[in-house]
């Protein structure tokens, strides 16, 4: 018997397309917010987690404003330390073909320094660079690869300009591009698409210096982690800030946690507005239909029957705007992600350096299902007072109403 | 008595509005027998809308009694009420009532769903009657694409979907044209042929000629009963 109420109420609610269509699509809105906001904070989340495997959980950085060649031989004699590089970062405005680079990364590094932040890099153009005093730079993929108009913008074999210095002392240092790095993919707090490397002896002598800033470490074992930072924090004290790639990890995490408490409230906020809706059209559904329903109990419905009838409509609602949802959210949780990197590119181009981080949704069937349960669930709910009201409808009344 | 179908007793409908209390039926007393056909008239406001309603198990007496073959009608749940009003009475409403988003078929198996009919039993039953009443093209069309007397057919033809022995008719004549009435008196005399009892509520003089009995009724009681061809004293 169920079955024939569900062809009915399908059959009333086509009668009334333009109202049903409405509501629907409140559900869609709210069941697509949840999805595009579940499968983004998933997506970030899970970019975090390879960004850890690619890079090695081993890894721990080291922050200084002053390292010597001495010390990152004490550094390598700590137990548990397999190898450590030093780096130089700076940070920059660089002048690629015409446009300006402000507040760049650029990241002086030795070609053994560089194999231990990334791992198997590809090039679009050129070659990496050896261990030289020689000005060389590899560009990031995001630097080298004009994203509007698809097509690389920087080759090897072009100079690039950086700025040194500080105040009224500021001179141009020319770079020549050995090569342009391929899309490094998606490294969640670490960008090497956005960053320029140079040859670390290259940097120290333009800047003039015989010291780092950084030192990359890597431990012999994840477990060994803990106790070499803190024995790298014992040997400097205040001047050194060792930091494992895990703890940065944590450290992002934490952020994206709460930013799904967030999410989940507006998702929420967007149910109970979409429950609103379906509440408002079924009672003036049955407020409408007054006349019908006491035709249909005159013809022997009985209390049960009518509001079985007015719930399966309220829910058929629901469940339809649930799919349309399902398809919103998944079209929707695709296309966030390119929206954004397309922006950043944009402003790339014109002011300052992108800077999203950068990810691939992750759509589970589960939460899928769940989205779409909880449509069905919410609108069978704001049915049954409706549902109720048309049930103890007194026949007579009902058919007298006009 | 054997043989009665209705049978009301000091039958009062009070209806209460406020503070004010308005008698729509005043100790009613009315018997009517299987296979009658009775017509009842009276002035607007005389109650013969609340009679109706109370013989078709949509209302309940205030006090008194109103026994449906056999059973007092005040004794019974909504649900055995429901169940009375799908099996043992088909109702024929002056607006006829159809479903608007229902094609006239559909109509027609509406009062069979919640009797249980399985749903090819049911389409072969609806179309049948259907075809009793009107030409078979009409049974996919909406009521609104049908004219007033199709649709005072189709909606007879769903008064006797469950093959009731009662039907109850409120001017089912009254929107009507005098061609479409016609139409409509003739289908109820074939109906009461059958041996069905009927009871209408109706001004149209056509009709009450074919009555076994005509009920007055005035301030909610019986004023006097017209049987054929003599005059009898309420």
């Amino acid at each position: 018997m169920i079955s024939d109420f569900i062809l009915v109420s399908l059959k009333s609610l086509t009668a009334r397309k333009t109202r049903v269509v409405l509501t629907l699509f409140s559900v869609a809105v709210g069941v697509a917010t949840i999805l595009a906001l579940v499968a983004q904070t998933a997506g970030i989340s899970q970019s975090i987690q390879e960004t850890l495997e690619k890079m090695g959980p081993e890894t721990i950085f080291v922050f200084s404003s002053r390292l010597t060649p001495s010390d990152i031989e004490a550094v390598k004699r700590i137990p548990g330390v397999r190898d450590a590089e030093p780096m130089i970062t700076l940070i920059t405005n660089v002048y690629v073909g015409g446009e300006k680079l402000q507040q760049q990364i650029v990241l002086g590094v030795t070609p053994k320094g560089l194999e231990m932040f990334l791992s198997d890099i590809k090039l679009l153009d050129g070659t990496l660079f050896p261990d030289t005093k020689a000005p060389l730079a590899l560009v990031g993929y995001n630097i080298g690869y004009d994203h509007l108009r698809e097509r690389q913008k920087v080759y090897a074999g072009q100079p690039i300009f950086m700025e040194v210095g500080s105040g009224g002392d500021v001179r141009l240092v020319r770079l020549t591009v050995s090569g342009v790095m391929d899309r490094y993919g998606a490294l969640a707090f670490l960008r090497p698409d956005d960053i320029i490397f140079i040859p670390l002896r290259s940097a120290q002598d333009i800047l003039g210096s015989a010291t780092y800033n950084r030192i990359i470490v890597k431990a012999v074992s994840v477990d060994q982690v803990d106790s070499v930072v803190e024995s790298i924090s014992n040997m400097f004290g205040e001047n050194a800030m060792p930091v494992s790639a895990q703890q940065i990890g944590e450290a992002f995490q934490t952020v994206v946690r709460q930013l799904s408490f967030l999410m989940a409230g507006i998702a929420g906020i967007s149910l109970v507005v979409a429950s609103l809706g379906i509440l408002n059209t079924m009672l003036i559904t049955v407020l409408e239909r007054t006349r019908e329903i006491g035709t249909y109990k005159a013809l022997g419905y009985k209390n049960r029957h009518v509001l079985l009838m007015i719930l399966v409509e309220g829910t058929l609602i629901g469940l339809m705007g649930g799919l349309v949802g399902v398809g919103m959210g998944v079209a929707g949780s695709l296309a966030i992600p390119k929206i954004i990197a397309r922006r950043a590119a944009e402003r790339a181009s014109a002011f300052e350096a992108p800077a999203p981080i950068g990810y691939t949704p992750v759509l589970d069937p589960q939460i899928i299902l769940l989205a779409l349960g909880v449509a069905v669930l919410v609108s069978m709910l704001s049915s049954l007072y409706p549902a109720w009201r048309a049930a103890r409808m007194d026949p007579v009344r009902a058919l007298r109403y006009e | 008595m054997a043989g009665d179908v209705v049978e009301l007793r000091d039958v009062w409908k009070v209806y209460r509005v406020g503070k004010r209390s308005y008698p729509a039926l005043r100790g009613l007393s009315l018997t009517v027998e299987e296979g009658e056909f009775v017509a009842i008239v009276g002035p607007s406001g005389s109650g013969k809308s609340t009679l109706l309603n109370l013989i078709g198990a949509l209302d309940r007496p205030s006090r008194g009694s109103v026994l449906i073959n056999g059973v007092d009608i005040s004794r019974l749940s909504d649900n055995q009420m429901a169940e009375l009003r799908n099996r043992v009475i088909g109702f024929v409403f002056q607006s006829f009532n159809l479903i608007s988003h229902l094609t006239a078929l559909e109509n027609v198996m509406v009062p069979m769903i919640p009797a249980g009919i399985p749903r090819s039993e049911r389409k072969k039953r609806a179309r049948r009657l259907l075809e009793r009443f009107l030409p078979p093209e009409i049974a996919d069309k909406k009521p609104l694409e049908l004219s007033g007397g199709e649709q005072q057919r189709v909606a007879i033809a769903r008064a006797l979907a469950n093959d009731p022995r009662i039907i109850l008719a409120d001017e089912p004549t009254g929107n009507l044209d005098s061609r479409s009435a016609e139409r409509v008196i003739e289908v109820f005399r074939e109906l009461h042929g059958e041996g069905r009892t009927i009871i209408m509520v109706t001004h149209n003089l056509e009709i009450t000629r074919y009555c076994d009995r005509i009920v007055r009724i005035q301030d909610g009681r019986i004023a006097g009963h017209d049987v054929r061809g003599g005059w009898r004293a309420g």
